[in-house]
């Protein structure tokens, strides 16, 4: 299993788009992620589920937690980390 | 206790329910298409003043690009919304349609599209409150039962006292009376 922890900075957070680009990304791996919002100590939830994420309420500077396991969970802990981890520049909500 | 109150977030429904006038509120809307749904709103933001006249077409254009149906239970909802500059003054448009329209769904690109009876259009000036708006949103979509009342509401003011928030005060000295 990896475990891994990305401090969200992203102007709108978790929310909206940048949540449905993170499940989009998700559900392109085999492994189960789940993922919680560190600085709220919220609940796990299931990071395939975009009400599960968008509930987490991750704001911009807040902490996530994310552990995934399966058959190619170094490469998804990869990916995910460095999708959490940049602007998401797109988003058109932040402008 | 029921589920969603937690999920209802520290915010309660304040702030969301203070942005949904009767006058944003569209009760049995025939629309056949999530376009048709989102210019019927549009219409509504736009006769008061909210937003401005290009507003629905820059919804439409960014739900083709970055849908908002969820898979919410027991009915379908959709949350469009667009950029902030397109918004006068901020406003929650709130359609409750006859038959179920489908919306593409967010977060899953490939997935089926899902009949949605429920559409809060967003009209969100600041993008913060718009964030925070979509998380008390999302707190009240998880709750079945109020789901299926606004599905089932007969007109705006019932839709507009299902959103309204229940003071925790008044609940408690109810049962205590």
């Amino acid at each position: 299993m990896q475990r891994l922890s990305v401090r969200i900075m992203n102007p709108v957070g978790l929310h909206a788009r940048p949540a449905a680009l993170f499940v989009n990304a998700v559900s392109d791996f085999q492994s189960t992620i789940r993922i919680r919002n560190r600085s709220t100590r919220s609940a796990w939830v299931d990071a395939r589920s975009i009400l599960g994420v968008l509930g987490l309420g991750v704001e911009s500077g807040h902490s996530v937690d994310l552990t995934v396991s399966g058959p190619d969970e170094r490469e998804a802990a990869g990916y995910l980390k460095a999708l959490l981890e940049s602007p998401m520049p797109d988003d058109q909500a932040s402008r | 206790m029921p589920k969603n109150r937690n999920a209802r977030g520290k915010n309660g429904r304040a702030g969301l329910a203070g942005l949904v006038h009767l006058n944003l509120i569209g009760v049995g809307l025939e629309s056949l298409t999530a376009k048709q749904a989102i210019e019927s709103l549009s219409e509504l933001l736009r006769e008061s003043g909210h937003v401005g006249a290009n507003f629905s077409s820059a919804v439409w254009e960014r739900e083709k690009a970055h849908p908002t149906g969820l898979p919410t239970v027991p009915v379908g909802v959709a949350i469009p919304h667009t950029d902030a500059h397109h918004v006068t003054r901020s406003g929650i448009a709130v359609g409750i349609l006859r038959n179920g329209v489908d919306f593409l769904q967010m977060g899953h690109r490939d997935a089926p599209a899902i009949p949605v009876r429920i559409v809060f259009l967003l009209a969100i000036k600041e993008t913060e409150k718009q964030v925070r708006m979509i998380q008390e949103l999302v707190g009240l979509l998880q709750s079945p039962d109020l789901l299926r009342r606004l599905a089932g509401a007969q007109d705006a003011a019932e839709v507009r006292s299902v959103l309204k928030p229940r003071r925790p005060t008044q609940a408690s000295s109810r049962l205590h009376a």
